[in-house]
């Protein structure tokens, strides 16, 4: 996978992609007519130019089509004050018209089956561009060996140091052009402390752990 | 004939340099005053086609900048309250007293300006958690504070040190109290020069970004909220933001363009 | 009763401002230490400077440091003089001219990337520029990981417009403080421009360069929001590792220890200028 990343995929891609974070500015500006990224930042893009734009699952690979779920937690932390009015808030965003809303808004899909853009069609007064969003991520949920995905749970304070693997193991394996099998062995060490130190069970789509989950590092 | 020569040597560079100066900010003004289209436009042209309010108004009133703006200049603010109250008695001391330890004193003041603000703002960053002060406007201003303050007491006490001392005696054996003589008589004529130093306070406070972005989450200064959001921001809202956070620097330069040799001076020191 | 009042006084009114620096600065840069060299557990530790040593953005980012440094404070030193000497040659227009070089004392160094960005973004005015006068036919994109060259210059070009007004006001100062007798003396016995710069104003110079060279070297140690503008992550120095540390991977212990490098280099570079450019006694008389 890595030398597919390296050797085909990245001689076609924008290297200024090393700093983008918002697709939409990249798609807008037409320096990227391919792009990749979560659906809430997109929606610019889309919102602007819907006739330009089409909203396509993501790739095949050979295990499935794998893709991330974003799941943005409501939850009450223990002893808070103002417990009742928590609870209230909770009731109003996972109301119907609230979800339909703040993926009207700020593309972030509902969670409540009534309030599914399958089921709601056309009525919610989703802008055509937010409409092709939905389309394409209910086609890639719905396709065959589809592989929900969730973004790493369990690792606490220390979760932002996985990006900083990830980002390693692509700086030093497509920038820097080490081999692959060290930078694995190396960083996947790194990550293999990390989640022992941590104590983080494997999360989906990998079986929950008993223990720290543990890489296979062949 | 060697003058000649001589002077235009001296012009041209002069007009080089100014123009080496001047240019970019031509630019960013021209950026900031273009229609969105034409900024993604290639090839731009150096003065758009129409000046338009189109891309400045969307920074204005993108989320978060009216209200990075206004934190901005409370900390500024804040921060000159803070230098002077703290600066201006230490700056006077030094000016009028030679006491045990001045030199000392004037050592100290001058090591803190070694200090880079990133060994500042992180250990404060955790104390400010802790002590419930995070986030917070003050808390900024605080750190702005730090870093003004050792250039605030050499300035004052320059300031202080050119009004004649003869006038305060006079003001003495005329029967005002120590206190009295110094409000009525060093202070004004001491204010020029005190305001010269908060103007250029409020500057160093405005533009500054390292300890803002560290101390604030969700009461952001301006450079925080525009360096915090840059790489997702689209190059109009950047254009604009850029040439809205030089215009007071283009005012307060201005304003202060008389005293910047003896501010300068004085912390030569 | 009298004489007890006045000989306290001076203490009492430097006492909040050293009060305000002890906390503000003692305190912090002890903090450092301390959250650098502990560990989570709260035992002394060099794991987090163990750690930064094998981290694969800690050498490019003290060679990027240091590299910035040593391109960007000479020239910078060298086009201050020579604004400071064309000021002090008081031409017609001279304080005009002073004070479009001071304009840039009120930019931030984010402005400053900013501005810059503007001309050397893909689609920005060197482009442009450029293709108007016929040298290109397509955007050249200058601010890419595969021109680093690009990366830096554009970055030193945009520190040395932004910062050289710092070093130019020292100077101007500095040059105002030599008595003029000085040079008059030196042009009736014959001396030409170049060498009243040369053997007079230079020499006496001296201690304004100093001051200039500590102040914007430790500020050049802190170089972060230009090379986040122009550069992103492309370009690691130290102070952005500092910060990425803290606000992205959460890791206070990491943000600390670099901080504690920053600090200590700054404060040995700045020994190395006093050792190396003290200035001869006798001038000082």
């Amino acid at each position: 996978m890595w030398q597919f990343f390296r050797d085909e995929l990245w001689p076609v891609v924008n290297p200024g992609s090393i700093n983008f974070e918002f697709m939409q500015e990249q798609l807008l500006a037409e320096e990227v007519w391919i792009g990749w990224d979560h659906t809430a930042r997109v929606p610019e893009a889309l919102k602007q130019k819907p006739d330009d734009f089409l909203a396509v699952p993501a790739p095949r690979g050979p295990e499935g089509l794998g893709f991330m779920t974003v799941v943005a937690g409501l939850g009450i932390p223990a002893g808070a004050p103002n417990r009742a009015e928590a609870e209230e808030l909770i009731d109003y965003l996972t109301r119907p018209l609230t979800q339909i809303a703040t993926l009207r808004e700020v593309a972030f899909f509902p969670v409540v089956q009534e309030a599914e853009p399958t089921t709601i069609g056309g009525l919610a007064g989703l802008s055509r561009g937010v409409q092709v969003l939905a389309d394409g991520v209910a086609k890639q949920s719905a396709a065959p060996n589809a592989v929900v995905t969730l973004l790493p749970a369990g690792l606490g304070g220390r979760a932002g140091e996985i990006n900083k693997i990830y980002r390693d193991a692509f700086t030093r394996i497509v920038i820097n052009r080490e081999a692959i099998s060290t930078v694995l062995a190396q960083e996947g060490q790194n990550l293999q402390n990390l989640l022992n130190e941590t104590g983080a069970p494997c999360w989906p789509p990998d079986p929950p752990s008993i223990g720290p989950c543990q890489l296979e590092l062949e | 004939m060697r003058h000649a020569a001589g002077r235009a040597l001296i012009y041209g560079a002069a007009v080089l340099i100014a123009a080496w100066v001047l240019f970019p900010l031509f630019l960013i003004a021209m950026a900031a005053f273009s229609p969105r289209a034409e900024i993604y436009k290639w090839p731009k042209s150096l003065i758009p086609s129409q000046l338009s309010l189109e891309t400045f108004l969307f920074f204005l009133h993108s989320h978060g900048v009216l209200e990075s703006t206004l934190n901005s200049i409370g900390v500024a603010l804040l921060t000159i309250a803070f230098t002077l109250l703290l600066g201006a008695p230490a700056g006077y001391a030094i000016a009028r007293y030679l006491f045990a330890g001045r030199e000392a004193f004037k050592l100290g003041i001058l090591m803190t300006k070694m200090f880079p603000v990133v060994i500042l703002s992180i250990p404060l960053a955790v104390s400010f958690i802790r002590w419930g002060l995070y986030d917070t406007l003050p808390a900024v201003a605080l750190l702005h504070t730090a870093l003004a303050l050792p250039f605030a007491i050499m300035i004052t006490a320059s300031v202080f040190a050119g009004v004649p001392r003869d006038l305060e005696e006079a003001a003495l054996t005329l029967g005002c109290s120590r206190l009295q003589a110094f409000l009525r008589v060093a202070l004004p004529l001491a204010l020029p020069g005190l305001a010269a130093a908060a103007l250029f306070t409020f500057v160093m406070s405005w533009n500054e970004v390292f300890a803002a972005i560290i101390l604030t989450v969700h009461h952001r200064t301006l450079p925080a909220q525009v360096l915090v959001t840059l790489n997702e921001s689209p190059l109009p809202f950047r254009f604009a933001g850029g040439f809205f956070m030089i215009i007071p620097a283009l005012i307060v330069i201005f304003l202060i363009r008389r005293y910047l040799i003896s501010l300068w001076g004085a912390t030569l020191r | 009763m009298q004489v007890w009042r006045t000989a306290s006084l001076p203490y009492l009114l430097i006492l909040p401002a050293l009060l305000f620096l002890l906390v503000f600065f003692v305190y912090p840069l002890a903090q450092a230490f301390l959250v650098a060299f502990q560990s989570p557990q709260g035992e002394v530790t060099l794991q987090h400077f163990q750690r930064m040593w094998r981290d694969i953005n800690f050498q490019p980012a003290v060679r990027n440091t240091f590299l910035l440094i040593v391109l960007i404070v000479p020239l910078q030193l060298v086009l201050a003089l020579i604004i400071a000497l064309l000021v002090h040659s008081r031409f017609w227009g001279a304080s005009a001219f002073l004070y479009v070089c001071a304009i840039p004392l009120g930019i931030s160094d984010l402005a400053a990337g900013i501005v810059w960005l503007s001309i050397f973004a893909e689609r920005g005015y060197l482009n442009s520029i450029l293709q108007g006068l016929g040298l290109v036919d397509s955007p050249f994109l200058y601010l890419s990981y595969q021109h680093p060259e690009w990366l830096f210059t554009a970055i030193i070009l945009t520190e040395v417009w932004r910062a050289t007004a710092i070093v130019m006001i020292v100077l101007v100062a500095g040059l105002q403080m030599i008595p003029r007798d000085y040079l008059e003396a030196a042009e009736l016995c014959g001396a030409g421009p170049f060498q009243r710069i040369w053997y007079v104003i230079l020499p006496l110079l001296k201690p304004s360069l100093q001051t200039a060279l500590i102040i914007r070297t430790i500020f050049a140690f802190e170089v972060f929001a230009v090379v986040l503008v122009l550069a992103g992550r492309l370009i690691p120095v130290l102070a952005g590792e500092s910060f990425f540390w803290y606000m992205d991977y959460r890791n206070t212990h990491m943000a600390a220890a670099y901080a504690v490098l920053i600090m200590v280099l700054s404060t040995l570079v700045t020994w190395l200028y006093l050792k190396l450019l003290r200035p001869r006694e006798e001038l000082l008389a």
